[in-house]
């Protein structure tokens, strides 16, 4: 819990708060108030509030003097006030009940960290719920309420940002300062060709593995509600900046708004090619699709001969399924040139075929090189499909259709 | 098959596009004669022929090669049966019968050219998977035999007669016996048109006197056509005339008077249990009642000389509770089987390589594949590994939608 201070009635304050987008502390010298959604800790023996409930304050730094409050300064004092008082509540009763649950639990309160506090209420709770947010939970009170805003204005009523009446102070002073960068890009890239200088590829920013953020979270980052028009401006504006030629050289500010784009494709050790007594390179992989399950054996150095539970391809009545069997080894360029002895059972033709294009997908990766594989992924051949029977409900039709509706 | 390909259209597209482009750029150039040669279209595939329309002359040498079979001929042998129908439809839009020269058909002509007609018949079996060429291995060898002087008795399909049958008759001559009136006729007329040359220099004459009604006889040293010519006309008498006709050719070719060649697509229907008559008792009636089965069944039988009988065994033949296995033991059961004994089995199986390359230059030819990838090696590739190189899959997939 921090101490931010209102009282700060200066106006270089204004400064620190351009470059930062987010409610900063402020360094106090005047009125305290409580707030609770700034990270730094809180000083833990102080009581809750200083701001006394009357229209005047008294200024500490400038003796005393009688300072008149405007009507929404006070509207906003009982209103933080009101939430610190709950906060503090709310955070005194999270560390009764934290020391509480460690004597519960038999262990040491001053030691009981925040992960022994959720082992302790999966093993009191144990809940069957699929979603884990639906499922009991205790953490400290920060985490729990949303944040909020501090105050934009001094105790006159007087906003400390410039852009304060647009509403959207934070998302405006963004902008300003793309609109800044951009200009010094351009004036730098104007000198750079005075000296011949043009792109230096060496030098590039890059961003490859990260996204702009996306509108929540740039909601989360300003404290602002966006309209989508406002967020697609943003987009637009941030990728112009990126195109530039010279935006290495603001990478810092880029990057606040970029984040990390999870990678989807877990990297699996390929297992390398097996051989046989004779020296045929193989492979062998199982594929799994609906309820058919095909264990795949494929040949190097082959004719192209597929035997399927012991028949040829043929051994699938319907094109189609031979297709799908056919599909890897011919977008690999390995058709006619490898040999694939298979073993399917379980479900019917779509889904044996389905698993042995997988089985076979499978095997092929150790056939080829990393950019045939990123192809084959890209393909879908890679991924397990997922898709099961739906069961067909009561009363319905079938999974989704219902009868016809007749009135009577 | 569409969506496989059409990477490779793509491909050859831009293959295409791309060698234009060098010639546009190059033109300007010197060499730009030089590079305009270069891009020429490619060399235009052409079916492989061979000009050895006489199945007698071919040898080992025209394997995979395809043989024009001519349409008088093709109309004679086989214009009320013998050619499946598909691959007939596909003849009339080639505007051409033609047969590729396969190893089973050039085996079972080399045995028969090596025949000794002292003994009893010799019989070949051709056995193989559906769609396996089967049946136009069988009109290879027909056109061989018609044309080494062969008395044909050809059966283009039997089970025709035991489940398509078009009228089925109690006899009026024997008891418990029963008719196929108009199947016989349609017979009668395809042992006519095949035969008709070779009857008329043979002066194949009846060793007794058919009576058929009080007042229509046939006498003893009539010709045999004439029972043929009255089983066409009297549609009644037409299953009685079959038997009459195979029991006399049976004599004449044990007096070695001509030399018959027995030809039966489907051989083990003969010997199904069951067809799809149904009695007044509404079982169903054995096939052994029919009365142009008992005809040609004796010719199946080792009690006759100067003969060859060529067949095949087809599971399709069979009804559909008994087909899990293409091989002659399962699909002739005991009694074909034993009927039949010795026999001469001949494999045919799916196209080899050669064969592979054969079809698909021969489909290019016809413009039958117009898709430029086809006949690149990519192209073969993909249609040998969808059908599995099965010759009747093979036409399906190339077929148009």
């Amino acid at each position: 819990m921090a101490s931010v201070c209102i009282g700060n009635l200066v106006r270089n304050s204004a400064k620190v708060f351009r470059n930062s987008y987010i409610t900063q502390v402020r360094t106090p010298y005047g009125l305290q108030i409580r707030c609770w959604n700034s990270t730094t800790p809180e000083p833990s023996s102080k009581p809750l509030t200083s701001v006394p409930a009357s229209d005047t304050i008294k200024h500490e730094g400038s003796g005393n003097q009688l300072i008149k409050v405007s009507k929404a300064m006070k509207a906003y004092q009982e209103k933080a006030q009101a939430l610190d008082a709950l906060m503090f509540e709310k955070t005194t009763e999270y560390e009764i009940g934290r020391r509480h649950l460690a004597n519960m639990m038999g262990e040491d309160p001053e030691t009981f960290t925040d992960e022994d506090i959720d082992t302790a209420i999966e093993y009191l709770f144990p809940s069957g719920l699929f979603e884990p947010r639906a499922r009991p939970l205790m953490k400290h009170p920060t985490e729990v309420f949303a944040r909020k805003k501090v105050a934009e204005f001094d105790e006159t009523g007087r906003p400390f940002h410039v852009l304060f009446y647009t509403g959207l102070p934070n998302y405006y002073q963004v902008l300003h300062d793309l609109s800044e960068k951009v200009r010094e890009l351009d004036s730098f890239s104007d000198r750079m060709m005075q000296y011949n200088i043009h792109k230096d590829p060496e030098r590039t920013l890059n961003v490859g593995g990260t996204e702009w953020v996306k509108k929540e979270q740039l909601e989360d980052i300003l404290l602002e509600k966006l309209k989508d028009k406002q967020y697609e401006f943003f987009v637009r504006s941030m990728n112009r900046l990126l195109d530039h030629p010279f935006s290495y050289r603001v990478e810092e500010f880029i990057m606040k708004f970029r984040k990390h784009v999870q990678i989807s494709v877990i990297h699996k050790e390929i297992p390398k090619l097996m051989f046989t007594a004779e020296g045929t390179p193989y492979m062998a992989a199982v594929g799994r699709r609906k309820t058919s399950t095909a264990s795949v054996t494929v040949y190097g150095r082959g004719s192209g001969k597929i035997s399927i539970n012991g028949e040829d391809l043929l051994y699938f009545k319907y094109i189609q399924d031979r297709e799908q069997v056919l599909f890897p080894l011919q977008f690999s360029g390995l058709l006619g040139k490898v040999d694939v002895v298979a073993d399917v059972d379980g479900g019917g033709f779509s889904g044996q075929s389905g698993a042995i294009r997988y089985a076979i997908s499978m095997a092929v990766r150790s056939f080829v090189d990393e950019q045939m594989m990123e192809k084959m992924r890209l393909a879908g051949l890679l991924t397990r499909d997922p898709r099961r029977h739906e069961r067909k409900k009561p009363g319905w039709k079938g999974a989704r259709a219902k009868y016809t509706w007749k009135k009577r | 098959m569409a969506r496989l390909l059409s990477r490779n259209i793509f491909q050859s597209f831009s293959d295409f596009g791309g060698c234009s482009a060098l010639v546009r750029n190059v033109a300007v150039g010197r060499e730009a004669r030089w590079w305009s040669n270069e891009a020429s279209p490619a060399v235009k595939v052409t079916a492989p022929r061979t000009s050895l329309n006489q199945p007698g002359l071919q040898t080992e040498e025209q394997l995979g090669l395809w043989y024009t079979l001519e349409q008088d001929i093709a109309k004679q042998l086989f214009g009320l049966g013998g050619i499946p129908k598909q691959f007939a439809t596909q003849c009339k839009t080639f505007a051409e019968t033609c047969l590729m020269i396969r190893k089973p058909a050039l085996t079972t002509i080399d045995y028969i050219k090596k025949t000794n007609l002292a003994l009893p018949p010799n019989k070949f079996i051709l056995y193989g998977r559906e769609g396996v060429g089967k049946s136009l291995s069988l009109v290879h060898i027909t056109h061989f035999l018609s044309q080494d002087n062969w008395l044909l008795v050809h059966i283009p399909w039997a089970p025709r007669w035991r489940r398509g049958f078009k009228e089925i008759t109690a006899s009026a001559t024997v008891p418990g016996r029963y008719d196929h009136p108009l199947d016989a006729v349609i017979w009668l007329q395809h042992f006519k048109s095949q035969n008709s040359q070779l009857l008329k220099t043979l002066q194949l004459e009846t060793s007794e006197e058919y009576k058929w009604s009080r007042r229509e006889v046939t006498e003893a040293g009539a010709p045999l056509i004439d029972i043929v010519e009255l089983g066409i006309s009297r549609a009644r008498f037409a299953s009685d005339c079959i038997m009459a006709v195979t029991t006399e050719l049976k004599k004449h070719a044990t007096h070695q008077r001509c030399k018959i060649a027995v030809v039966a697509d489907g051989i083990n229907t003969f010997f199904c249990l069951t067809s799809r008559y149904r009695l007044e008792d509404l079982t169903y009636l054995n096939p052994e009642n029919f009365t142009i089965f008992q005809a040609f069944m004796q010719l199946f039988n080792n009690n006759w000389r100067n003969g060859v009988v060529v067949a095949s065994v087809d599971s399709l033949a069979n009804d559909g509770a008994r087909r899990e296995s293409y091989l002659p033991r399962y699909l002739l059961r005991q009694k074909g089987w034993e009927t039949l004994d010795p026999f001469i089995p001949i494999l045919v199986s799916n196209y080899n390589e050669l064969e592979m390359q054969s079809i698909v230059d021969y489909y290019v030819d016809r413009n039958w594949l117009q898709n430029p990838g086809a006949s690149s090696d990519t192209g073969r590739r993909e249609l040998a590994g969808l059908s599995s190189c099965n010759p009747y899959t093979l036409m399906n997939i190339c077929n148009s939608l």
